[in-house]
């Protein structure tokens, strides 16, 4: 996917949550699927599905 | 080159992907570029109450709905990612907890430049030690085990100064669409996602610090061009 480039995150300086619209991801994501946690649960991802074999 | 991690002590992935940031930076030596690194608030379970009772097991099993058994696979899964990273997890130990105060602790060592070394230390406490990373006392102690002044480290927590700092971090996260975590912000520009491994952290700083590189060169292009534009708008003038 295609991010926009956005200025370093400055710790301290950032806006309250109301006066920013959200945003799909604005980076450009680096990396294919890897563990992460997501409202407490922890698991790996799912495996890539496996193409059948041609006979 | 800036990297903020988006980041929760209760979540395993947050460690292991702590470790293999670190192997990949540590893997371009020591003429790899300088790097600053920033952890940002992000509560996994906001919901978890700061003296829960009972395991990682009965919370994911009674607070997530999950059957226990999936729970034990899962942990047993990451506890051996773990350990292939280096880490000893010891979920026997383990005590679940908000961490909501671990988090105004963290922006308290930011401010004191003291936060890698409090983010290893309550991580170390929480996921090997069986340590409390909820409660004021425990995290006071492990400040001051991180360098940090464990009186002024009490007199933040108690008074909730670092409070607006940690729901910032929160909302940025969810601005920027981020739902899981460990996730990493290079340079303002890429984010990587989950715990990846080393090589990808080593090749998003190299990207990035090729980025900066051809920025210097299009800016030197471009004073070169002004430059004899100048030169040219001078000769015409004098003859």
């Amino acid at each position: 996917m295609t991010g926009v480039e956005r200025g370093p995150v400055a710790p301290g300086t950032v806006e309250p949550a109301a006066a920013v619209p959200p945003l799909a991801s604005p980076f450009t994501l680096v990396g294919e699927a890897a563990p992460v946690c997501v409202d407490g649960v922890c698991e790996l991802p799912a495996p890539a599905p496996v193409a059948p074999a041609a006979d | 080159v800036t990297i903020d991690v988006w980041s929760d002590i209760a979540c395993p992935w947050c460690y292991i992907g702590k470790r293999h940031l670190e192997e990949g930076l540590a893997s371009l030596g020591e003429d790899g570029p300088a790097v600053e690194i920033t952890y940002h608030s992000f509560e996994l379970a906001p919901d978890t109450p700061v003296d829960f009772q009972g395991s990682e097991v009965d919370f994911l099993a009674h607070h997530k709905g999950l059957p226990a058994d999936q729970v034990q696979q899962m942990l047993e899964r990451v506890t051996g990612i773990a350990a292939q990273a280096g880490l000893e997890y010891r979920y026997d130990l383990l005590r679940h907890t908000k961490t909501l105060k671990a988090h105004e602790a963290l922006h308290h060592a930011l401010a004191h430049g003291r936060q890698l070394e409090l983010s290893e230390r309550l991580f170390r406490a929480y996921f090997t030690e069986g340590g409390h990373v909820g409660r004021v006392e425990d995290l006071v102690r492990y400040a001051g085990e991180a360098g940090l002044d464990e009186d002024e480290t009490r007199a933040a927590l108690e008074d909730g100064r670092y409070a607006p700092a940690v729901a910032a971090d929160i909302a940025q996260a969810a601005t920027y669409g981020i739902q899981g975590v460990p996730f990493f912000v290079v340079d303002g520009r890429y984010g990587v996602s989950g715990a990846q491994p080393a090589e990808v952290f080593a090749e998003v700083v190299q990207r990035a610090v090729a980025d900066r590189a051809d920025e210097v060169e299009a800016v030197a292009d471009r004073t070169d061009e002004v430059g004899a534009v100048a030169d040219r708008t001078t000769e015409g003038g004098a003859r």
